[in-house]
């Protein structure tokens, strides 16, 4: 799951200092795998360098976390892209396709059309996968079953994102802090 | 989150069954099995109400033949209080017996004159009528009262002057009377009375095997379809059932718990359907008053079920409920989740139930070969037969499903698909199917032998003179007594101007009280003897040995005449038996013990009294007015005329008797042809009832074909071929299972009838008539069945979740 | 080149609609999948088509005639001379035996006992149930009963085959060897089949999905 990506998106949904975007990201994304702060830094200096990225405002003292960072057009346009462009499909590719539901919905873009758009890539591949192994040999068949069935389990967590979006949209919405940030606190 | 109770409350868990002992467990059960039936809404309630409907109409039934013993019992005692106790000695009291026809009834009565007060009264009755006066029963006076009756009143020779009390009947609309008379120490037939009470008809042996026969075929052909009738009621819609007992199981409950909880469900309905039909039985019993079954009315008082009898009943009805449920539901017991496979039923053997029937009939062959055991009334002889009847007849119910199962087998897979599918149907749903059959095929078997029975004892009733009066034959008539001028030639002239009658051939008697005095007959008869001719109108004859005192008197006993000079003398006993021979008049011999016997026809017409034989005018120039006369008229017989001749004699005589003429009322309506209707009525009500099983044995299958029909509806299966299917499923049970029951019905009857020796008659169009109706039974239950199966077509039906 | 087209169909049952404009395209010897939520009307959407259920808005037409003009048994015989059916839960007549299940809707398009017989034989023997041609429904297990279906279905040479859940009482094993045989069977004989799953591996037998989700059809 790229780390990038997700910042870029976060900082979309708004500008915010350096630690307030580790606490956001370890929120949504890190409950088991919080993202170390040099990690961050090293990314914000990234997507600044790509113009993703610019520096908002400067609080006076010293040190990389005083700056707030906010998106550029550039950086929404490649979240934008990112969100509309579906993921190569392949095993284990829920924590993605998490980030990619979440980010859509705290961003304000329409959900359900990024898992329809995914879920179209998904049938293709099994289809052309159900193709193969009927005309393959055993190997083969052992091989695709493999993959469509780690397919078929993404396809239904999609399915069951899918009809839990409106729940999860106001849950974001009203509360306007990500699920568990109560037990962050 | 759901919030933890606050501490301190203590939530106790329910109490679970452990503390219950065995037994306390069980009434648990059963009133768990209870609840589910009152409180299970809509279907369980149709459920119980229709198991409640169909025992309570089983309940009327049985209680009703629960009754049978004790209105037999009453019939028979008051039967008896109104027979006649006949004297061989004289009494104060002189009877004789006397029937009238009038509007298709034979109405029996009873002449008396009393010599003295203080005589014994016929039950009912508290004043003996007199002279002309006549006490009738209710149901008479009715008759008499209505428009047109005083010719009745004319026929029965009298005016009402009293009633009989209902300690005097048999039944309510029972038709019988009193007439009061004067003269019947002069005719034929009278005896005098010792009291009343006396034993009725013995019945001859024969008809004492008939009958015993009767009620065997009767008890078993009739009722087991009462109590299959019950079986299916309870049975109805277990599918449901079945499902919420496989839930019940799924859950824990052992197999005898879930025994009971079935039967707990069951009994509300079964309890229920009890109370109503002793309810209605109560409520309808007043109505049997008023029904007649031909000549045979029954007093509601004596409608009492004996208390044996109704114990029986209310223990069996349940028990019999709890069976059918405990059987209906053993495979859900078993295997709640229906996860064995369902295999075909193993193929039923033949050998048994050819067993059965065998037996059955080889019981019967001792009592074919040895003519007197069940006429002796001996009771091991009639248990003999109980027992090889039931054994026929349940063979019949144990063949018959092995034929149809036998049939479907062979009848394989040729044929439309409408024949596949009713015919793999049948196969499939063999226990149902093999029950509803088994008891129409023992219900027809039954009816069947019983109509052989009947026509063989109806045969019973043919006098074999009247059968021989074919063409022109004479009549006799006897008991009439005239008196005055002109009288006989009045009588003579009447009886001769009926249609088709000849002269009549007169011999009578002249009266003194009740002593012959002369021998009269017309010149008409006198001139066939030679020695009596030339008959001259006013010719008189004395007996050659007859002794004249001074003056030409002759003495008979206390009286005297006085003849003329000149009268001729000859052998006059043989002249006056070879009168009798001649004329077939006196040949009237009854002498049974309703007849009375001691006082034999002393009109001297072969007796040793007359020593004077005169003519009409003779007797009358003589002053001998009283004439008791019989006469002999020549008749050709066209049926209708019968009536005429009936009424023609009633009104010349009251108490004149046609000694050897047809009922006029037709044969139809004797008792045993009655009961025949009676039967086929039964019969066909039974196969109604059982139509019914039929049905209800459709529904429940339709209902468990459910998802296949919604399959095949899908598939575009044509509605046509699924309703045939039906037609042929229905049509196959009821005509093999007919057609069977008809064979061995006819083999029953056919042995019953040598049992008690009878001839064998066979009623073709009564047997065709129950096949016929078995048959046409098809359409409505088919008919019936067809909008569940258009519910089952529906898309509806597709809809599994 | 469309065979089958459903338009815009309604259908309510009391007051929940389960179609709401729903629309379908079939052309000859496709596969196509019906997915969506359990209890969404996908079997609805089946029933319409194939004119078993009749919509309250909106049109069917199959070769170029709207089944609304027939009359139900004219629909009847549709169904018996051009569609195939196979149900989630077999549907086999339990006391018919394998082979005169499948053999039925032949003897009830008419043809003669010994013909139907063959060729049902032929098909038992293609899905590989060959051998339990004289079993009944009742002693087979829930794979070959299916299998059984597919004969059923495919007997009579239809042009469509509806298969409403074909998988959905099998494990895994059973249902990839039905919907294998189906989907083969459909590439021999040319039939279309519409085929109504919730499950993505069956739908991946298909050329196209159709997503049926609030009573709206979607196509991905």
């Amino acid at each position: 799951m790229s780390v990038t990506k997700t910042f870029l998106g976060l900082l979309e949904h708004g500008a915010s200092y350096g630690y307030d975007l580790k606490r956001e990201y370890d929120a949504y994304f890190g409950t088991e795998k919080p993202v170390a702060y040099g990690q961050v830094y090293a990314t914000l200096a990234r997507l600044l360098k790509s113009g993703l990225v610019e520096i908002d405002s400067v609080e006076p003292g010293a040190g990389p976390e005083r700056k707030r960072y906010a998106i550029t057009d550039a950086g929404v346009a490649d979240v934008e892209q990112w969100l509309a462009e579906p993921e190569a499909p392949e095993p284990y590719l829920q924590s993605t396709l998490y980030a990619k539901v979440v980010l859509a919905l705290l961003t304000g873009r329409p959900a359900a059309a990024l898992l329809d758009t995914q879920r179209t890539a998904h049938m293709r591949v099994m289809r052309e996968l159900t193709r193969r192994k009927q005309t393959g040999d055993l190997a083969d068949q052992l091989i695709c079953d493999h993959a469509l069935f780690h397919l078929e389990a993404d396809l239904r967590w999609l399915e069951l994102t899918t009809s839990r979006l409106a729940q999860l949209a106001a849950l974001i919405k009203d509360q306007g802090t990500a699920p568990g940030d109560d037990e962050q606190r | 989150m759901p919030t933890t109770p606050a501490a301190g409350t203590q939530r106790t868990a329910p109490r679970g069954r452990a503390h219950l002992t065995p037994a306390g467990r069980s009434l648990s059960d059963l009133r768990l099995g209870a609840q589910l039936a009152l409180r299970g809404g809509g279907e369980v309630w149709v459920r119980s109400a229709l198991t409640a409907a169909g025992v309570a109409l089983a309940m009327i039934v049985l209680l009703l033949g629960a009754a049978v013993p004790h209105i037999v019992a009453a019939h028979y005692q008051r039967d008896q209080a109104q027979s006649v106790n006949w004297s061989t000695s004289p009494q104060h009291l002189l009877g004789m017996q006397v029937t009238t026809y009038y509007d298709g009834h034979e109405i029996g009565g009873l002449a008396l004159q009393a010599t003295q007060a203080g005589t014994p009264l016929p039950p009912g009755v508290d004043k003996l009528p007199t002279t002309g006066e006549l006490a009738v029963s209710p149901a008479l006076k009715q008759m008499i009262e209505e428009p047109g009756g005083r010719r009745l009143a004319q026929l029965l020779g009298g005016r009402v002057s009293g009633e009989i009390g209902g300690a005097g009947l048999t039944g309510p609309r029972q038709l019988i009377y009193y007439l009061g008379a004067s003269d019947l120490a002069l005719r034929p037939g009278a005896g005098p009375i010792a009291g009343f009470h006396g034993s009725p008809d013995v019945l001859t042996s024969a008809q004492n095997s008939i009958i015993t026969v009767l009620e065997i075929v009767l008890a078993v052909g009739l009722l087991t379809p009462i109590g299959q009738f019950i079986v299916t009621a309870s049975r109805f819609g277990s599918e449901r059932r079945n499902e919420r007992l496989a839930a019940i199981r799924l859950l824990g409950a052992d197999r005898s718990a879930s025994a009971r909880i079935a039967t707990g469900e069951t009994l509300p309905g079964v309890f229920a359907g009890m109370a109503l039909g002793a309810l209605l039985f109560l409520a309808l019993r007043p109505l049997i008053g008023h029904v007649e079954l031909f000549g045979l009315s029954v007093f509601t008082g004596d409608v009492r079920p004996s208390a044996a009898l109704v114990l029986l009943v209310v223990v069996l009805v349940p028990l019999i409920c709890t069976l059918s449920t405990l059987m209906a539901m053993r495979r859900v017991v078993y295997d709640p989740l229906a996860a064995t496979r369902r295999s075909v039923p193993s193929r039923r053997r033949l050998a048994w139930r050819l067993v059965i029937l065998a037996v059955g009939f080889l019981l019967l062959t001792p009592l074919i070969l040895h003519r007197s055991y069940l006429d002796d009334g001996s009771v091991a002889a009639e248990l003999v037969v109980a027992l090889g009847v039931i054994l026929v007849l349940l063979g019949v119910a144990a063949l018959t499903p092995w034929a149809v199962e036998a049939f479907v087998a062979r009848a394989g897979s040729k044929g439309s698909p409408s024949w596949l599918l009713a015919v793999r149907s049948l196969r499939r749903a063999q226990a149902t199917v093999g029950r509803v059959i088994a008891t129409i095929a023992l219900a027809v078997a039954g009816a069947v032998a019983l109509q052989l029975v009947f026509a063989s004892a109806g045969s019973y009733d043919e006098n074999p003179a009247t059968t021989a009066l074919v063409g022109n034959q004479s009549v006799n008539i006897s008991s009439i007594v005239v008196s005055g001028p002109g009288a006989l030639a009045r009588v003579s002239r009447r009886l001769a101007t009926l249609p088709g009658a000849g002269q009549p051939r007169i011999l009578g008697a002249a009266m003194a009280g009740s002593r012959v005095l002369a021998g009269v007959a017309p010149c008409s008869t006198l001139a066939r003897i030679r020695a009596l001719r030339p008959c001259r109108p006013d010719s008189i004859y004395l007996a050659a040995d007859a002794q004249l005192s001074a003056g030409g008197r002759l003495h008979v006993g206390t009286d005297t005449i006085k003849l003329p000079a000149g009268v001729r003398r000859l052998q006059l006993g043989s002249a006056l038996s070879s009168l009798q021979n001649r004329l077939g008049v006196g040949g009237v011999e009854t002498c049974s013990t309703t007849e009375g016997c001691g006082r034999q026809s002393q009109f001297g017409l072969g007796g040793e009294e007359a020593k004077l034989l005169l003519t009409p005018a003779a007797a009358q120039r003589l002053g001998l007015h009283t004439l008791a006369v019989q006469l002999s008229l020549p008749f050709s017989v066209p049926p209708g005329n019968w009536m005429r001749l009936h009424d023609a004699v009633a009104l010349i005589d009251p108490v004149a008797r046609v000694e050897n003429g047809i009922s006029p009322v037709s044969s139809e309506s004797s008792e045993l042809h009655t009961l025949n209707n009676l039967l086929l009525a039964g019969a066909l009500l039974v196969l109604v009832v059982l139509a019914a099983g039929v049905l209800v044995a459709n529904a429940d299958q339709l209902r468990e074909r459910r998802a296949a029909i919604a399959g095949l509806a899908a598939l575009g299966t044509p509605r046509r071929v699924l309703a045939g299917s039906l037609i042929w499923q229905t049509a196959i049970q009821l005509v093999l299972g007919t057609l069977i029951a008809i064979a061995i019905g006819l083999g029953l009857g056919a042995a019953l009838v040598a049992v008690i020796h009878g001839p064998l008659r066979i009623d073709v169009a009564a047997i065709a008539a129950l096949a016929g109706a078995a048959i046409a039974l098809v359409v409505p239950v088919t008919l019936a069945s067809l909008p569940l199966l258009a519910r089952q077509m529906r898309p509806s039906a597709l809809r599994t979740e | 080149m469309s065979m089958l087209t459903c338009l815009e169909l309604e259908k309510r049952f009391g007051r929940t609609p389960a179609l709401a404009g729903a629309s379908l395209e079939i052309a000859p010897g496709e596969i196509i999948a019906v997915t969506g939520p359990s209890g969404s009307g996908k079997s609805t959407l089946l029933y319409c088509a194939a004119g078993i259920l009749t919509p309250d808005a909106g049109k069917v037409v199959f070769d170029g005639q709207s089944l609304d003009r027939l009359s139900d048994s004219r629909r009847g015989a549709l169904r018996r001379e051009q569609f195939g059916f196979i149900f989630q839960f077999g549907r086999l007549v339990p006391e018919l035996s394998c082979a005169e299940n499948v053999a039925l809707p032949l003897r009830l398009a008419g043809a003669r006992r010994q013909d139907a017989k063959r060729r049902a034989l032929e098909w038992l023997d293609y899905l590989e149930v060959g051998e339990l041609a004289d079993s009944t429904p009742g002693e087979i297990s829930g794979g070959e009963g299916q299998r059984v279906a597919v004969a059923r279905a495919l007997v009579g040479d239809p042009r469509v085959v509806f298969a409403d859940e074909p998988t959905g009482a099998l494990d895994s094993i059973n249902g990839e060897h039905v919907m294998r045989l189906l989907s083969e069977a459909s590439r021999n004989t040319g039939a279309a089949v519409v085929l109504v799953t919730h499950e993505a591996r069956v739908a991946a037998y298909a050329d196209r999905e159709v997503v049926l989700r609030d009573g709206h059809t979607r196509e991905l």
